[in-house]
């Protein structure tokens, strides 16, 4: 039923870009965005001409790469979806199966399979070919795979908690992810995972929350082998189609979560939110931990702990009035939960949730359903449905109803539920609670907890937990994050600043460095444990002017980054990715774990480890083959090979891809409504594409086709440029109509002409309509071009004054050398040659010139910087025989 | 597996006889390679079986702790126990075992205790419920091995020796190919080949071999090439450990005879060889502080923690002038300072060629060692000092900080000139041209 009603809103999108003539369009876009072709419906039973028999076994070949095996000498095999897999209706790839010489084999264009007729599929001691196994060609040699066969070179996956996280402590603890360099991964749905769960089952309900259920042959056993090779997007997209796919978070997701363990009344959290404002910090989500609810009996009149469901009326006495508060301020608001405890008979409707469980039959006097010994407490059973359906609408829904936008679930408890054998908790948890909230469908569902293992991609955001403050800590995060991705787990959501940081240890440069790591993370949210000698307050640190820069550029990424989700949702590839994702056959790719790409563009490599005594970190870059622009320095530099840079504290190393067009915001306070402006960021390159992505934001229409995309593209020949603006293509409801454009051409020399659809624009001082502006020292042109129809393409065409639009890359020619010593106010300037001409200029963060010197036939310079000057951010322009560098630096 | 596994064991339970199982036991506990990890039990050799007996094997490294024997792996029951509570072990003399399903008063978990660290072969009947453990000479055990095969740059290489004895050492560049070891350099008629028990491995990771006379059989094979693998050979555990080396950002030292003692957090780090990732230099003092628990020992950290990277030495309280090679992981075993040496050290660990220099720099000495003799460089309070010999002059010296950028320079320096001396304190390279020749040191301002 529910499939053919999804079948039936897909055939009636179709139908309408039909009448609307867009359909080839519609078409063409998938294809030119090589997007999956993705059923309209999740359907567990696989095509019968898919499937081979042959006694306990049953093969079935979904993807010329990926191969399900199952064995069970009951001969009872699943057709329902688990907790891992729950699409296997994909087209039938070509194959072919024979019967020879008492083995079947079953051969597709990447993989040949060999089984032994009638024999148990692997061996022991040692496991061997012998009965079952799996060959394929990969870099020119045969590998070969057998059941148990170990696998090394596995690239890892995720954990379900950081909790204890301490430098690296974790790496430990990671399972294996679907990627090998070993070429293949064997996803066994039956083996049990550390804390002893498996993917069972899920039974179809009419009510659209499927339930949890036992395999018909607990012994048997369902893999499905995957050999991609080093094709690793392509697992991860194949993996999506039997797998589901990764929805999108809504876009506040992406913007500022304050977060911290303490016990904040209305008035604290009403002047948190005045004090961000007043600092111009920008806010999307408020977080409210535990206290909401009795948490201490000494302090809420003997009720109260780790779990609560009430709130609590000495801290906010007007729950409602606060969300409302929070709402008017654009703000969503989540609350904690440790749900393991129950809900003891002192909690807000109770009674009714007593009532309601009895009138489904439930035994209100078993011991199982009960703590009699215990305030008469309904023990947490999430694993029974009546208990799900009574509890959710008793205690959850009147929370839910007065403004909780989300929950934040934190199990730390048993993590198997008693009463489901097998069951992991942690995956059950955000099962239930992430559907519930999609079939409430009063917003995009989110919930905010942890891994519960494969299949908990599609519910997500991720809560790592309790980490320590300290610089190794945040330097395993990068590669933590990335790899998570290995089993499209993109979306962690990591304590920033640290959990456990030790009193008296606000360490501006550690969080700023934090804050700065998260700016290219999924999830903003800075957090620590409740000690009240921590502080988050960002704006109470002597660095907030840096922290609120990067706070202010995440912003500005955000139509970036929610393009990328929709890339994650259309390919299964998650915005942190390692390197190795797009280079997987170069070496280095799988070397420098802290480094990663944040979406197709972007390499991020944020600073994580404390600077010298001048200020400045010192980094070596590797960047992969091709150009890149340093964002911080704006110098483009060649790629296949490491690069030794120099960074002052308010730098976030991050290189965008040559021809890569990155799109920003402006200024904005929040996310919650669409800026009438797109800024539109040209890294120098030849020939580069955008398809910008915009959809409803907050709701699930985007998975039935209310969505845009709005190609842009860059072509550069010569002197001259073409960047092109394409109608948007698709729609949603409340799409922009029109809007304005800010052009910005990164690292380009001096045009000759700007033209914008023909008309020319001149040059000008300021940042006027239809106007261009360029400046020498950061090599950047700004076209603004007013206010226009998004239906109608935008062309700008620049001519460019010199042979080639592009600067050199900062390796040819002359190279300077800087060293600043922050003590003596010092810069030392060393050239590999002598300079004709040197000019040397220091801006202070408004951009006013507070120093300027100019030398000519020099090599070396000494140059001390007034000592009126106050302390502060400065930034060094340097420009020297047609270069340009710059440095900011710390005084 | 494991399930499969535990299924069949439980059906032969079953339908056998609540029945001993005579095919397969293990060797387990501190004395053992891997512990008391009864998932990593060290697997014994069947060596006979009849009606009578069911002999096993297994020949390695014991340490002077106890052990006991499991039946099977992944589960504690049965056992086979010592008789007696800590039994010790006589070497040579056959011992009494005891069969046990499940403990309980009247089937203790009594274990065995070796007298002494060393080479042994266990030998253990499970029918005649007998065990017996002699020393083993070393005989048969190869004391050389090279790797051989498409993956070896130049084809052949000779592998270093250990310090335990059985245990060898590469470190260095694989090729996308094939490897297996050998105990000759060429293939002769006595060549024996080590090849992986397991078919179709890579050589990354942990894998048991076996040994074979035929060199037909495939080796192992490498997947991914690069030019930093460490693997390790344990011939008597017949294991082969490999992996691609990863440079450690730092390296700590910490224990009693470190000023700081046992604190981690106050760990005194080394500096890190600008040039060389892997290369760690310790330059400072090394006490026996009576005030400290092991107060003339010392071990390596590679973080502010306990774990998970650390380096010992081989042995327990190994004499750190005598050290030459250092362990990742392993037993908590320390470095030992002698009693009339305590001072200033100056300590070099590489940490992918797995080795540890250590020089006692006595306090009279204002002289630094160098490496080149054409150079005397002295400590002075004004920076450093340094006297050309052999009539040389420097054209230029220069000091560069371990952060690679120029700190000072002096051309036309002579042959008796001081650097240094605005510098801060620290270890730096000493870059000197004397036009036909550089000579680069490295040299400590300051101390």
């Amino acid at each position: 039923m529910r499939r053919f009603f999804i079948l039936s809103v897909f055939l009636s999108f179709i139908i309408k870009l039909i009448m609307r003539k867009r359909l080839f369009l519609f078409l063409a876009l998938c294809l030119g965005l090589s997007l999956p072709v993705v059923q309209a419906a999740n359907d567990p039973v696989a095509d019968p001409k898919a499937i081979v028999r042959s006694g306990d076994m049953r093969f079935t070949v979904l993807t010329p790469e990926m191969i399900r095996i199952e064995w069970s000498d009951k001969q009872q095999f699943e057709d329902r979806a688990s907790f891992t897999v729950i699409n296997r209706k994909l087209p039938v790839p070509p194959y072919t199966k024979e019967e020879k010489d008492g083995f079947l084999y079953i051969k597709t264009d990447k993989l040949t399979l060999q089984y032994r007729i009638g024999s148990f599929p692997g061996t022991f001691n040692p496991p061997s070919s012998q009965n079952l196994k799996i060959t394929f060609e990969m870099d020119g040699r045969t590998i070969t795979w057998y059941p148990w066969k170990k696998d090394p070179l596995n690239l890892k996956g995720t954990t379900r908690t950081l909790d204890g996280s301490n430098g690296d402590n974790k790496l430990a603890e990671m399972e294996d992810g679907l990627l090998s360099r070993a070429g293949w991964y064997v996803i066994d749905e039956t083996h049990p995972r550390g804390d002893g769960s498996i993917s069972l089952m899920f039974d179809e309900r009419e009510s659209g929350m499927d339930w949890v259920s036992q395999r018909k042959d607990p012994a048997a056993m369902d893999w499905y082998f995957m050999g991609y090779g080093h094709n690793y997007k392509k697992a991860l997209g194949d993996y999506a189609k039997i797998a589901g796919r990764i929805p999108m978070p809504p876009m506040y997701a992406f913007g500022y979560w304050y977060s911290k363990y303490e016990r904040y009344t209305s008035e604290d959290f009403q002047n948190l939110v005045n004090e961000m404002q007043a600092n111009g910090l920008p806010q999307d989500v408020m977080v409210i931990d535990m206290d909401w609810h009795h948490s201490n009996p000494d302090l809420d009149g003997g009720i109260g702990g780790w779990t609560g469901w009430s709130w609590n009326k000495n801290l906010i006495p007007d729950p409602k009035g606060l969300l409302d508060w929070l709402d008017e301020r654009h703000l969503k608001a989540t609350l904690n939960l440790h749900p393991a405890y129950g809900i003891a008979d002192y909690e807000d409707n109770y009674d009714k949730l007593y009532a309601d469980l009895e009138s489904r039959g439930m035994d209100m006097t078993a011991d199982s359903i009960i703590d009699k010994g215990n305030r008469n407490t309904i023990k947490w059973n999430l694993e029974n449905e009546d208990f799900y359906e009574a509890f959710f609408e008793n205690i959850l829904r009147p929370h839910e109803n007065i403004g909780v936008d989300f929950w934040w679930l934190d199990w730390q408890q048993w993590l198997l539920a008693p009463n489901e054998d097998k069951l992991s908790n942690t995956f059950w948890c955000n099962y239930v609670f992430y559907n519930d909230m999609k079939l409430q469908k009063k917003a995009r569902p989110i919930i905010f907890h942890r891994w519960g293992g494969l299949g908990s991609h599609r519910y997500q955001i991720g809560f790592s937990g309790d980490s320590n403050s300290n610089f190794p800590t945040l330097a395993f995060q990068p590669y933590f994050t990335a790899t998570a991705s290995n089993v499209g787990y993109g979306y962690w959501s990591h304590d920033i600043g640290g959990h456990y940081q030790a009193d008296n240890d606000n360490d501006p440069e550690r969080f700023l460095r934090w804050i700065q790591y998260a700016v290219f993370s999924p999830i903003v949210r800075t957090h620590s444990s409740n000690n009240p000698n921590v502080e988050r307050r960002m704006w109470k640190y002597p660095n907030f002017p840096l922290m609120k820069e990067a706070i202010e550029l995440r912003y500005a990424m955000v139509p970036y980054i929610y393009t990328q989700a929709r890339i994650a949702y259309d390919t299964g590839i998650s915005i942190c990715r390692p390197l190795y994702y797009d280079w997987p056959d170069v070496n280095e790719a799988y070397k420098h774990g802290e480094e990663y790409m944040f979406g197709e563009d972007i390499l991020a490599a944020p600073i994580v480890t404390r600077s010298d005594a001048n200020g400045n970190s010192i980094k070596h870059i590797w960047l992969p083959e091709g150009k890149w622009y340093e964002v911080t320095s704006g110098e483009v530099l060649e790629g296949g090979r490491t690069h030794t840079r120099t960074f002052t504290q308010s730098d976030i190393p991050h290189y965008y891809r040559e021809g890569a067009i990155i799109p920003h915001f402006p200024k904005v306070s929040h996310l919650k409504t669409r800026p009438d402006t797109l800024i539109l960021r040209f890294a120098p390159g030849t020939q580069g594409e955008l398809n910008y992505y915009e959809d409803e934001n907050d709701n699930d229409n985007y998975e039935n086709g209310a969505y845009t995309f709005t190609r842009v593209t860059q072509e550069v020949t010569g002197n001259e440029g073409t960047y092109t603006i394409y109608p948007t293509e698709g729609q949603f409801e409340g799409m922009p109509k029109e809007r304005a454009y800010e052009i910005v051409l990164l690292a380009v020399n001096r045009p000759e002409t700007v033209t914008v659809n023909g008309l020319p624009y001149s040059e000008s001082d300021y940042a006027e309509a239809s106007t261009w502006i360029y400046n020498a020292d950061t090599r950047t042109v700004r076209i603004q071009i007013p206010t226009t129809s998004c239906s109608e393409k935008t062309e700008i065409v620049v001519g460019f004054s010199q042979t080639s639009a592009l600067p050199e890359t900062s390796e040819k020619g002359n190279k300077a050398s800087l060293y600043w010593s922050r003590e003596e106010r010092h810069l030392q300037v060393s050239f590999s040659k002598t300079c004709n001409k040197v000019r040397l200029k220091v801006f202070d963060l408004t951009g006013k010139t507070v120093s300027s010197v100019r030398h000519e036939n020099v090599q070396n310079i000494s140059f001390y910087l007034p000592s009126e000057l106050p302390e502060g951010v400065y930034t060094l322009g340097l420009t020297y025989d047609g270069k340009h560098e710059t440095e900011k630096i710390i005084m | 597996m494991k399930q499969l596994l535990s299924f069949l064991l439980c059906a032969l339970g079953f339908v056998g006889l609540s029945a001993q199982d005579y095919s397969q036991v293990y060797l387990i506990g501190g004395a053992a390679p891997n512990g008391w990890s009864n998932d990593k039990a060290e697997a014994m050799t069947l060596v006979s079986s009849d009606e009578e007996s069911a002999v096993f094997s297994w020949t390695g490294v014991l340490k002077a702790s106890d052990f006991k024997f499991i039946n099977a792996l992944g589960t504690w029951n049965p056992s086979f126990n010592a008789t007696t509570e800590n039994e010790q072990v006589e070497i040579g003399k056959e011992h009494k075992i005891r069969y046990i399903q499940n403990y309980d008063n009247n089937n203790p978990d009594y274990k065995f205790v070796m007298p002494f660290s060393g080479v042994f072969k266990v030998t253990i009947d499970l029918k005649k419920l007998t065990m017996c453990v002699t020393e083993e000479t070393g005989e048969g055990i190869p004391s050389e091995l090279w790797a051989t095969g498409s993956a070896i740059p130049g084809g052949t290489v000779k592998l270093s020796a250990l310090p335990n004895q059985g245990t060898f050492f590469y470190g260095g560049e694989l090729l996308r190919g094939d490897i297996k070891f050998s105990t000759t350099e060429t293939p002769g008629e006595d060549t024996q080949y080590l090849i992986p028990y397991e078919e179709a491995v890579d050589i990354t990771g942990n894998t048991q071999f076996v040994f074979t006379n035929d060199n037909s059989l495939p080796g192992w094979t490498v997947l991914v090439d690069d030019p930093t693998y460490k693997i390790h050979i344990d011939v008597f555990g017949k294991e082969v450990d490999a992996a691609i080396h990863k440079s450690q950002d730092m390296l700590y030292i910490v224990g009693g005879a470190v000023a700081s003692g046992w604190e981690i957090l106050n760990a005194v780090p080394f500096e890190k060889d600008p040039a060389n990732p892997d290369l760690f230099i310790f330059d400072g003092e090394l006490r026996i502080y009576p005030e400290h628990v092991e107060s003339n020992l010392f071990k390596i950290v590679g973080q502010l923690d306990w774990g998970p990277y650390s380096l010992h030495p081989y042995n327990a309280n190994e004499p750190l002038l005598e050290s030459t090679h250092v362990r990742e992981g392993g037993d908590d075993t320390k470095w030992m300072i002698d009693e009339d040496k305590q001072g200033r050290y100056i300590i070099k660990v590489n940490t992918f060629l797995e080795t540890i220099e250590a020089q006692f720099v006595p306090e009279s000495s204002k002289v630094q060692p160098t490496d080149e003799d054409k150079l005397l460089v002295l400590s002075t309070p004004d920076g450093i000092r340094v006297i050309m010999q052999d009539n040389l002059s420097a054209l230029s010296a220069q000091l560069i900080g371990m952060d690679g950028l120029q700190v000072e320079t002096i051309n036309n320096a002579g042959n008796d000139f001081v650097l240094g001396n605005h510098v801060p304190k620290g270890i730096y390279l000493l870059k000197i041209d004397v036009g036909e020749k550089q000579f680069v040191q490295r040299v400590i301002i300051g101390k």
